[in-house]
Parts: structure tokens; sequence; C-alpha cells
């Protein structure tokens, strides 16, 4: 492994790009609840749940600096094993660049540029992406460092910006018409989105202070989760009940923003986001995805597959779009279940390494 | 140089026509800006006609004194669904519709009585409208009537009329402002009606164009030499798209434009209509006037009339169920100024300011019991959100109730208790 290393403001930074991108995008969570006010109380839950995943996998990712989660797993396990492991979790991450790269250009095609194929949009983001991914984790790093603020501030201004058209008499009623049953596929779907997380048994080993990880990586969770429910506070206040029949609900809510009379069109901020978020992240899981198969093949440099990755993303973004998309959508059942095994499987696997390297270390012999 | 060197500078002179431009570039001058559209029934059963303000870029970016030439060019297209006379407009116009700048929806009474569910769903699910955009009803008339209009002060009328429904909603306030999103949001909260503001085009004077029998219709100056005066405004012209006659100039005023109270819906059809003092009983009950003029006969002088000057108004309503039927209960608080007077009241006397108190709490209840009998009683809507209420206070009480709202609504019980306030006297002491 190369010892690049990035900072505690760009590890928050990048997790914080990562989570928010497809929140940006279809915010599913909310086309799935009968009542709005569902959708935000899976957000509270969602998050909530998220901790203890973020922070057991930080946990053990932080206690072992400068090797990352797959080279633990076949150090541990053995190859074979370790190399199964290493090809369902690469499996993993290139599906998240691959749903965010095709909703992006499906965004971009359906909101703003009609007359532009989502092949350019996808196309274009994907190599920026391969690119940053191919110059490491240092320069995505520096990159989300300067994007996060600008995308937190973006997203920040078009909720409150929206303000006057809010009406929180929304957000009641609570209650759930079908019982807690109702609470089930939007709290997967939310727990889903937060799965994301588990890139930072990669991210870690690369922190220049890996014990502060346990620390960076549960903020980046609060700043994801408060943001979460700050925009879908305002979305639900600002369409009510039509809220789950919106598609692109952050756009739907910069369409409504304005600054007095005088000053409307925060959409154009909805693209910056869109744009550099959907790089950043699809930068992050090619980047991840790239050291697993290097791992998994015991390759001496991973960064040149950046680039194959890459396309393949981008290929599977556009051919699987309008066939078996639905598929890869953080809402849909099989997502659900296959991130949430990965969760555990992370977790679990992090915890096991753990153990067995604490006993290996309090009994050499 | 390296071959690879010669293979870099080949594909970098192949990528080059590709960055000549953007893919779907789109020019400002292959646009027409819509400014304002309208809808009303088509002369067919089940048609649509859509009518636009196309803004004039030349004309817009005059300046000096009020042009000859009109801000807009209206066109009009028919179709069975607002879509498709949305597309058949495109057959009559050189540029690309864009509708991101339409400010105004005018709506037809007939539309508006036929259902507006159509053009909700339209303009939410097109890409480049705008759900800010402010509705309007026009009373006894067609969009076209409103959209053929001249307005004396403002020369571009999506302008002109936008304000005159701020200013009925902020001022007066006999009105109110709802956007594509407001009543896209009413149409599916359970409990409430939508309300729409409305407006009325009367004629000042006959029928300046001749040759047709809409009112309102200009004069048409760019005939062609020998063309019969009869081609303008034929019978055809409500066929599949047309231009109205008469755009290119403006001409005398022939039609007065005025607010007309407020536009009442049972889901998504028109059912009726509040006039001002009902419409200003249902801001009062929603407690967001800013600014209101209550003219009040001194009660202590019948001879004299007293004029108070709402400043803010505060409303408490509660919604509950009781024998089966719905009671509301409404406390409303007003801060008042006096305005003007015929015999300038004396404020510092108790009985005086006593009994002006009295006579604006009388006027604003009866105000607000006339709106709840109009509505409730009459029309059967709730415009107001009784049902809403209920629903966000006992949601599965609401599942029950929701099947016999409207004739519950008939037997509504409502306690109106206003109180108000006279902290000041204006700008002036006289009379003291």
């Amino acid at each position: 492994m190369n010892h690049v290393r990035i900072t505690q403001r760009q590890l928050i930074s990048l997790l914080v790009l990562v989570r928010m991108t497809p929140q940006t995008l279809n915010c599913t969570t909310l086309n799935i609840v009968r009542i709005p006010t569902i959708g935000l109380i899976a957000d509270l839950i969602g998050t909530a749940l998220a901790v203890p995943l973020v922070y057991l996998v930080a946990k053990a990712s932080a206690g072992r600096p400068g090797e990352t989660f797959f080279a633990r797993t076949r150090r541990v396990l053995g190859k074979p094993v370790g190399t199964i492991v290493c090809v369902w979790i690469t499996i993993f991450f290139l599906l998240i660049p691959l749903m965010v790269l095709g909703s992006v250009g499906n965004s971009f095609s359906t909101a703003i540029m009609p007359d532009t194929p989502m092949l350019v949009f996808v196309v274009v983001l994907a190599f920026l992406a391969a690119n940053a991914a191919r110059r490491g984790l240092e320069v995505v790093g520096r990159l989300s460092e300067v994007l996060a603020p600008a995308v937190v501030t973006a997203l920040l201004s078009i909720a409150v910006f929206s303000v006057n058209r809010m009406d929180f008499g929304y957000l009641r009623p609570i209650f759930l018409p079908g019982g807690y049953g109702d609470l089930v596929a939007p709290v997967s779907s939310v727990f889903s989105y937060f799965t994301m997380f588990t890139v930072i048994a990669m991210l870690l080993p690369h922190l220049d202070s890996p014990r502060s990880g346990i620390a960076n990586s549960l903020a980046a969770l609060l700043i994801c989760g408060a943001l979460i429910v700050i925009m879908c506070i305002a979305m639900i206040s600002t369409f009510g009940p039509t809220t789950n029949a919106i598609v692109l609900h952050a756009f739907a809510l910069a369409r409504t923003a304005s600054i007095g009379t005088f000053f409307e069109r925060f959409e154009v901020l909805m693209m910056v986001v869109w744009t550099t978020g959907a790089a950043t992240t699809a930068a992050v899981f090619i980047w991840a995805a790239a050291e697993a198969i290097g791992e998994a093949f015991s390759l001496r440099t991973s960064a040149a597959i950046a680039y194959p990755l890459g396309w393949i993303v981008s290929l599977f973004s556009l051919t699987s779009l309008n066939t078996t998309f639905r598929f890869f959508d953080f809402s849909t059942g099989p997502w659900v279940i296959f991130s949430a095994a990965t969760a555990v499987l992370v977790t679990g696997l992090s915890l096991f390494i753990a153990i067995a390297d604490r006993r290996k270390e309090t009994n050499p012999g | 140089m390296t071959r690879m060197q010669w293979l870099a500078a080949f594909i970098a002179l192949a990528l080059l026509p590709l960055v000549s431009g953007c893919w779907g570039r789109q020019e400002i001058e292959d646009f027409a800006f819509v400014t304002m559209a309208g809808v009303d029934l088509g002369q067919n059963p089940g048609e649509v006609m859509l009518t636009v303000h196309i803004a004039k870029p030349s004309a817009v970016a005059g300046s000096g004194v009020m042009a000859e030439e009109r801000r807009v060019s209206i066109v009009s297209a028919t179709g069975p669904t607002v879509g498709a006379a949305s597309e058949s407009l495109a057959e009559m116009l050189p540029r690309r519709i864009t509708w991101a700048h339409s400010t105004i929806i005018a709506i037809g009474e007939e539309y508006a009585r036929a259902g507006i569910a159509g053009l909700i769903d339209f303009l939410a699910r097109a890409e480049s409208t705008r759900e800010t955009a402010v509705l309007v009803v026009v009373k006894d008339g067609t969009a076209l009537d409103l959209m053929s209009a001249e307005h004396g002060l403002d020369e571009i009328p999506s302008t002109a009329v936008l304000g005159m429904i701020r200013n009925a909603a902020y001022i007066t306030p006999t009105s109110v402002i709802s956007t594509v999103n407001d009543v896209l949001k009413l149409l599916e909260t359970p409990g409430v009606d939508v309300t729409i503001a409305g407006m009325q085009v009367r004629p000042l004077q006959a029928v300046t164009d001749p040759s047709t029998d809409t009112p309102g219709m200009l004069e048409r100056s760019a005939r062609s030499p020998g063309e019969p005066e009869e081609s303008a405004g034929s019978p055809g012209m409500f066929e599949h798209a047309m231009f109205s006659p008469g755009v290119l100039k403006r001409a005398s005023l022939s039609s007065i434009v005025e607010m007309s109270g407020v536009a009442v819906f049972r889901g998504d059809r028109l059912v009726g209509w509040l006039n001002q003092e009902q419409s200003r009983g249902f801001r009062w009950l929603r407690g967001d006037v800013v600014s209101s003029v209550v003219v009040l006969t001194d009660p202590t002088d019948s001879l004299t009339t007293v004029s108070m000057r709402a400043m803010s108004a505060r409303t408490h309503v509660n919604t509950a169920i009781a024998g089966g039927r719905p009671v509301v209960t409404v406390q409303a608080e007003i801060r008042a100024n006096i305005g003007d007077s015929d015999v300038p009241p004396d404020s510092d006397a108790p009985e005086s300011s006593r009994s002006l108190k009295t006579a604006l709490e009388s006027v604003i209840q009866a105000e607000v019991a006339a709106m709840i009998d109009q509505t409730a009683r009459e029309l059967q809507s709730d415009i107001f959100g009784f049902g809403t209420a209920v629903y966000r206070a006992s949601p599965r009480e609401w599942q029950q109730l929701e099947g016999q709202w409207s004739d519950l609504l008939r037997q509504i019980e409502v306690d109106i208790d206003v109180h108000a306030k006279l902290p000041q006297t204006g700008l002036s002491v006289w009379g003291h």
C-alpha cells in the first residue's frame, strides 16, 4: 500500500460529499412513504442506526494504520476467503458510482438539459472521477476539502431561502397509518444510504492521525444526519402531501427558493452540487475499488485500474438505466439487502480481525 | 517526436471538433419567452384552448414613453390537453417556447368549473414551468379576455396583473396569492379546498374592431394592402391554432381589469365566489392581514363615517368534533389605527374608543361569519382547512369523517370572538 495521507478535514469532507450527493438526487426515501413525516422519522432512526455501524468500522480500522481492510482480511482469513470478500466489496463499491453517475446523468437530462444525451454527463463525470482516482486519494481529498463546504452552503441556502414557501403545519400529523410496519422500508432505505460509510474501512488507514478516525467519522455522520433532517423538513414543509410524488426533491426545492422577489433560479446551485458531488463520490469509490482489486490480485500498483473501472461504471450506468436501474436504487429491496449484508460483513470482519490481532499481540506464541 | 507523442497529438486533434460548443446549447434568441398563459375550454367538447403572451424582446427593450407597439404577442392554440395545446403553439412560432418566465396563469371561469387538475398537472410536470407562477381565475369571462385587455399603467400585462393581485392580497386585502405549488399542495391535502384570486374584465366601450365580437381585441394595424378586413377575427379563429388579431399595436383602452374577490373550489372544480367582504373575512380568519381599511359608522353618531386601518391580525382557530359535527372557535386579535373620519373622534374618550372597537369587532365578526356561511354552508367548500385541523389533531378520527365532511360542513357551528385594540390615531391627534 502506498502511504498517501489525508487530513481529518479531508476525511470529513469526503464522507459528507459521498453521503449528501445521492440525497440531492432522487431522495427515494420520501417517495416510498405514505405520509411525508414518516420520511422524516425514518431519517432520524436511520441516522441513529448508522452510528454503531460507523463506530465499529472506524474503531476496527483506526487500530491498524497503514493496512487497509482488504489487506487485513487476506492476512487473517487467508488468500482465498480474503479474495472472495474483496470481490464482494469491490462490487459494492462499484455499484455506488454506477448509481450516482446514472442518477446525475438522468437528472441533468430530465430537469435541465433535455436535448443533451445522458451519455455526455455520465462519460464526462466518469472520466473526471477516474482521473482523480488515478492520481490518488490525496487529490480526491483536496478536491473534496474545497467542494464540501460549498455543497453544504448551497444546500443550506436552498433550504433557508425556501422558508417563505414553507408551512410547518405539514409536519403534522405524525402517525403511522399501518402501524410500525410503515417504518421498515423507509428506515431500511435511509440505512442503505449510510452503508456508503463502510468506505471508511479503506480511508482510515490513510488518515494522518488514524486514532482520530472514529471521532471524525462520527462527526461526518452527524453533519450528514443534521443536513438530511434540515432538507427533509424544508421539503415536507414546502411540498406538503405532494412530497412523495416529486422526483428530484432538492432540485424542486431549489426551484421554489428565492430572495425576495428579485433573486431566483437557485437550481443553478443544484447543477454545481450534482457535478461536484457525483464526481467526488465516484472518485472515492473508484479509488477504493481499484485498491481492493489491487489487494485481491496482489497487484504492484492499483492506480492504473482506475480508468478501466471508470469506463465500466459509465458503461453500466448507461446501459442499465432503463432496464435494471431500478435494482440499482437505494430504496429497492435487492439493494437494501445487498448493502445491509455488506455493512454487516464489513463490520463483522473488522471486529473479528481486530479481536484476532489483539489475541495475537497478547499471545504471540 | 516519439511514437507516443505523435499518437497523443493525433488524439488531441481528433477531439478538437468535440470542443466547439455545448451539445444541447440553447441560444437566447431561439426562445419565445412566455410571460403569461391562459387556459379556456375550446369550442369543441373536450378541447382546451391555451393562450400565451410571448415577450417581444425588441419591444420590451424599448425605452421612453409608452410605446405604440405591444410588448407581447398573443398566440392561442387548442388541443385535447394543455400539454397538447402547448405543442400546437410550436407550429405557430418560429421560436421554441419556454415557460420559465411565466409569472401568471389565467384560468377562464368555464374551464375552472370543469376542473383544473389537468392544468396543474401540466405545470407541475413540465421542466421549464415554475411552481411559483401565480394563478388567477377570470370571473364571468375567459382567460383570453384578460390576456387581450390593455393596462393603462403597465405595458407588460403579466406585470400589471401580478401587481394588482399583490395589492389586493397585501393592501386591501380582498384577495389571495395562490401559486401553482400552493394549489398542488391544497389539492393533495385532506380537509382543505383551493382558493384562487379572481379577476374580471369589463368593457369600457363598444368593441373597437368591428370585424370581431371579442371585447378588448385591438385594431389590427399590420394588414397587408388589399387584404379584406373580414379576415381578421374570422369565425375560424378558434380553430387549431391562431394569433389573436391586432396584436401588433396598442390601441385605445377598451376594457378595465379589476380584482373580483376569490374563486372558491371544491376539489379541483370552481364552485363559487367570495365577494370582497367575504374575501376579507377569509383573510381575517387566516390571520395574515397586514393592512386593511374597515369603514365604520360611528355608533354614537350615525352620520359620521370613520375608517379604521387594521395594522395586524392574529387568529387562533380551534376545530373540534362535538355531537358529530364540527365546532369551530375563532379567537382573533386585531390592532387598528384611526384612518380618517368625517368628524374626528375623540380617541381619548373611553366611551368613544370603546364604541369604535365594538363597531370594528362587529364588522370583522360579520365578515368572517359571512365567509363561513358562503363557503361551508352554501358551497360546501372547506377553504380554511377546518378538516385539515381535525386531520392533524386526530388523523384516525379524520379517516372516519373524511367521506362525509362536505355534509358536515353544512352543520358547522362557529363561535367567533374578535378583540380589537386601537393603539394609535395615525399621524394626527386632531379632534382631541
